[in-house]
């Protein structure tokens, strides 16, 4: 079977969220969802691609993250600029709430982009970071279920981090 | 089947695509093995919305600590992992699962700084090594041991670890050094004698040189390593005699220290000995080389 005659001269693709938006996105960007590019490859990508998984609000961010690195790295600009200007936009990019961020790495994890999944599992790595015990509990709703006497066990093996 | 292959048989009235066919990867999964259909991604994504991160998936926050484990190679920040193992039972064996042994690693958990506290005479030197710079009490719960000079020279030391037992060696070398039982099953009870290994002379060089295999850069005297004796220990006479050691056993360094450079030295251990002995020893050395001048 052969791909190539199917696939329109546009190569654009459309996306369609969990709660029915459809997206249309081009080639350079389907493809780095790892998971629509091997639907592509697969010659499956038609009439578009349901992602059961992603609702629209955050597809529109995945696609706005991808889109910008692929203009970014086609650009004709020297790669220490592009990394730079890459650098500037992921910062900004993960300036969102906390429940975006998640659902923002999950989606990343769902959809095989390497590069957002990285990027979002470090910002919330560094939300953890300098957070006493009871903050991290209060913010990921972490139930404390360590008895009494583990509790004491755990405060004693980590009482420096507690001070 | 290939994935292809599946994704092509599919008829769905959605489009090219099937729950058969598309069986994608469960969110915050790690090491790309796990795999579920849409029903299962349908249901975690719901929770995930519903009940925000209060359920943020075992396998998510594995990945999340490992980012902040893998980033965090020096005190003080790696007490935010070890933050994140008292949160809570599940976190805390994920965080136990992330990190491994100083073997295994080469990074120590725990923090070791230490204070020189008291200089009670000429020749009798006390250190406390405490894993909290600001706080040097020995009834804190950072305290870890004491190294102690004993006598009137600087023959004699000693190990007391304050949790559950003391250790004690003396020597005028390293090479009498008997600290560590050694428990394994023809030397159960006896002690582990350490020695300085020679070094051998370079004849390019001209010189005395030791194999620190690139972990040592600075030619100093405070560099050493140390080997089990091959000599059985007097304590141990009426024991049934050591098994010949091979010749990777002779040879096997169990503890170097060396100079990288301007105050800065590495220190390499292995087992039987605790970071807590090894670090002893190598500051029994440093400073005013108390065990091997």
């Amino acid at each position: 079977m052969s791909s190539s005659t199917e696939l329109t001269e546009k190569k654009v693709f459309l996306l369609k969220s969990l709660d029915g938006v459809i997206f249309e996105v081009e080639e350079s960007v389907a493809v780095q969802l790892e998971v629509i590019r091997e639907l592509i490859e697969g010659d499956c990508a038609r009439p578009f691609i349901s992602l059961y998984n992603v609702t629209s609000e955050i597809l529109a961010l995945v696609i706005e993250y991808c889109k910008h690195h692929a203009e970014t790295c086609s650009g004709g600009t020297s790669a220490t600029i592009a990394d730079e200007d890459l650098k500037t936009f992921d910062n900004e990019f993960m300036n969102v709430d906390e429940n975006i961020l998640l659902e923002l790495c999950s989606a990343a994890d769902y959809l095989d982009i390497k590069s957002l999944f990285e990027l979002t599992c470090r910002t919330l790595a560094s939300l953890i970071k300098d957070r006493t015990i009871i903050e991290v509990r209060k913010m990921f709703n972490v139930e404390n279920d360590f008895s009494v006497v583990e509790e004491k066990a755990v405060r004693k093996e980590f009482a420096w981090a507690f001070k | 089947m290939s994935f292809r292959c599946i994704a092509r048989d599919i008829r769905d009235s959605f489009g090219s695509l099937s729950r058969r066919s598309f069986d994608v990867r469960l969110p915050g999964h790690h090491g790309g093995k796990s795999h579920g259909s849409f029903h299962d991604i349908n249901n975690q994504t719901l929770v995930i919305q519903n009940s925000r991160w209060a359920n943020l998936p075992q396998e998510l926050l594995y990945d999340v600590i490992k980012r902040l484990e893998e980033n965090e190679s020096t005190w003080p920040t790696r007490k935010h992992v070890v933050a994140c193992a008292a949160v809570c039972r599940s976190w805390r064996s994920t965080c136990k699962e992330i990190v491994t042994g100083p073997e295994i690693c080469g990074k120590l958990t725990f923090p070791v700084s230490l204070k020189q506290v008291t200089l009670h005479h000429l020749s009798c030197f006390e250190y406390v090594i405490s894993m909290g710079a600001d706080n040097i009490s020995r009834s804190s719960s950072t305290y870890i041991g004491k190294l102690r000079s004993l006598e009137d020279s600087f023959r004699s030391i000693s190990f007391l670890k304050s949790l559950d037992h003391s250790t004690e060696f003396s020597g005028s070398r390293f090479s009498d050094i008997a600290g560590v039982c050694n428990e394994d099953d023809d030397g159960k009870g006896r002690p582990l004698i350490l020695k300085n290994k020679a070094p051998r002379w370079h004849e390019q060089l001209q010189c005395w040189c030791l194999n620190f295999r690139g972990r040592v850069t600075v030619a100093s005297v405070k560099n050493f390593q140390l080997i089990a004796s091959t000599q059985p220990p007097a304590a141990a006479t009426n024991a049934p005699p050591p098994s010949q050691p091979t010749q990777s056993d002779h040879d096997k360094i169990i503890l170097q220290f060396g100079k990288v450079g301007k105050d800065m030295f590495t220190m390499d251990y292995r087992f039987p000995l605790s970071a807590f002995q090894a670090f002893a020893i190598c500051l029994s050395s440093f400073d005013t080389k108390l065990a091997c001048e």
